[in-house]
């Protein structure tokens, strides 16, 4: 049994040399097929390779940057976590800038004890200091809040009478996300009447105020309270707006009526015409009582108790060739300001008189650049008003015959958006003395810069 | 009567049958762009024409009521609009173009800036 596995293994071998011999040609016959065929699918792979290639190429030139990997997570982490609203600047929450103001600044007549008969001064209005000075240093801190609510913060540190003062200016929330075209402001804000009194005084075209703002809202009116501003959904801007305040501050004074006993309205329009033109206009109305309002000398104030109404109507017009404001503008604004007060008043020494004067208040002045970097611009403000009786005859609440008026010129350059040099001269026929002003100013800025309005 | 009717929806037809979609875009070339891709569905506006400096724009009262009335913004970003731009939105009091916001599209959110400094000096 054992030759068995032999014998097989023989027919077995015998088999397989015969059929090799047998095959050997028709192998080599479906080898060389095989070969052709594997050369044709090669052949055939290369050509789709190089097929795909060419519209990957044609792709990229349409498509230049492949999306990356890493711009693809941002956007998608981008749309899960929405980012906080923030108003184009992404560099810190708050945004702190801060804005240097100083001068060399001359009087002929004086500025001690500057006053302009029949018109009573407070807050900050009058002159410019003699000699050399600091200015205002504004420190701004803004950010949003979260997505409905933003908060903007402003205090000036200022030198008075060789001592620094560190003031509240602004100090408010507004929402972000109020629906039909609403905001609301709270905290203490520039009131939003007329054209200049919300305007920072970094942004000032002279350096000093038009004698109106001066006398009727102490530079600027601002106050704690609440702002509501509504802006039409038309093609044309329509905006509305009311405010409450403490009326703490001049024209109003003391916080009378409880604390809410100021209020103002406001309508503004504007527009374009062409590329070229844009225009705004507006009206503005305070209503304010004033309780002990002082004003005057701190030494011996004039106490004023009564009503005070002031009436402001605006008007700006700027030109630009196409509308490219940074080569070649002319702007020109123009303000009217009415006001009466009806109470009285009462002076340390003096019996209670009864005062109910009309006053009006009025500037023109034009700003033109004619090339980039350098601004000239001409001013001319007047006050007049009516007579308060002859009970205040030898106070400084009698105007003089002649109407108070000043007159300014002045040429700045600004090196960048961020810093300005300005030479002004004014001649001021409003106080005792016909007053000769003249300097040089300077106002730079660093940090954050938030964008300015119209 | 029906007339009176016909005649008082005929005159209203113009101020219904308006764009679906307002686009401010803060230059043309974002305006060409999305009324390419919208066609008859959009209406883009561009604030800024070619022959302005996109950096210096004021804030116009004109361009105060287009961003109250828009239902998407889109613009460069990358602090070229910053010196008007935040001062409209503040403005126009609309909540649904406010940045976060999916009505408000920066174009530099998206790609991926060459050469930026980590720390720059003015």
């Amino acid at each position: 049994m054992r030759t068995l596995p032999f014998v097989m293994l023989f027919f077995c071998l015998i088999g397989t040399t015969t059929s090799t011999q047998a095959q050997t040609s028709a192998e080599l016959a479906d080898l060389r097929a095989e070969l052709a065929q594997m050369r044709a699918d090669y052949e055939e792979r290369i050509t789709q390779l190089e097929q795909r290639l060419a519209v990957a190429e044609q792709k990229n030139i349409r498509q230049p940057t492949e999306p990356d990997p890493q711009t693809t997570e941002y956007r998608q982490a981008d749309n899960t976590t929405k980012p906080v609203a923030r108003a184009g600047n992404q560099s810190s929450n708050p945004d702190i800038g801060v804005i240097f103001q100083g001068q060399a600044w001359r009087h002929s007549g004086g500025s001690d004890d500057y006053l302009i008969p029949g018109f009573p001064l407070a807050g900050e209005a009058g002159p410019l200091p003699e000699g050399l000075s600091l200015g205002e240093i504004e420190l701004n801190i803004s950010g949003n809040v979260d997505d409905k609510f933003t908060a903007w913060l402003t205090v000036p540190i200022a030198v008075e009478d060789g001592e620094v003062e560190v003031e509240l200016e602004e100090a408010w929330i507004e929402t972000l996300a109020l629906p039909a075209g609403l905001s609301l402001r709270v905290g203490r804000f520039f009131s939003n009447i007329g054209y200049l009194n919300d305007k920072h005084r970094h942004s000032w075209n002279f350096v000093d105020q038009p004698l109106a703002y001066q006398v009727f809202l102490g530079n600027q009116y601002l106050d704690d309270g609440a702002q509501l501003r509504w802006l039409a959904p038309t093609d044309f801007y329509l905006e509305l707006g009311a405010e409450v305040t403490r009326g703490d501050r001049y024209p109003a004074g003391g916080a009378a009526n409880s604390g809410f006993g100021t209020y103002t309205l406001h309508a503004r329009s504007g527009g374009d015409i062409g590329f070229s033109h844009s225009w705004q206009a507006g009206i503005s109305y305070l209503q304010a009582d004033a309780q002990e309002r002082a004003s005057g000398s701190e030494d011996s104030p004039l106490m004023f108790t009564g009503t005070t109404r002031l009436m402001m109507a605006e008007f700006v017009w700027k030109w630009a060739p196409n509308g490219n404001n940074n080569q070649r503008n002319f702007v020109f604004q123009t303000e009217y300001l009415w006001r009466n007060e009806d109470g009285f008043y009462n002076h340390s020494e003096d019996p209670i008189l009864a005062y109910d004067t009309d006053q009006q208040g009025w500037y023109a002045q034009a700003v033109y650049q004619p090339f980039p970097r350098w601004r000239m611009g001409v001013r001319y403000d007047q006050l007049s008003s009516s007579d308060p009786g002859q009970s205040f005859i030898g106070t400084d609440l009698m105007p003089t015959e002649r109407n108070p008026y000043r007159y300014s010129i002045m040429a700045d350059w600004s090196n960048s958006e961020f810093s300005r040099l300005r030479l002004q001269y004014t001649f001021d026929r409003a106080g005792m003395l016909d007053d000769n002003q003249w300097g040089l100013q300077y106002t730079f800025s660093i940090g954050a810069h938030g964008a300015h309005s119209f | 009567m029906k007339n009176m009717l016909l005649a008082a929806l005929l005159l209203l037809t113009p101020l219904v049958a308006r764009a679906d979609l307002n686009i401010f875009a803060c230059e043309p070339e974002w305006a060409a762009l999305a009324q390419e891709l919208g066609g008859k569905l959009v209406k883009a506006n561009s604030a800024t024409n070619a022959l302005q400096d996109p950096h210096y724009i004021q804030a116009r009262p004109s361009l105060i009521s287009k961003v109250r009335n828009t239902d998407l913004i889109i613009c460069s970003g990358a602090q070229l609009e910053l010196g008007w731009l935040p001062m409209l939105l503040r403005k126009a009091n609309n909540a649904a173009v406010m940045p976060g916001t999916p009505g408000y599209l920066e174009a530099s959110q998206y790609v991926k800036g060459l050469d930026v400094e980590a720390t720059f000096d003015r």
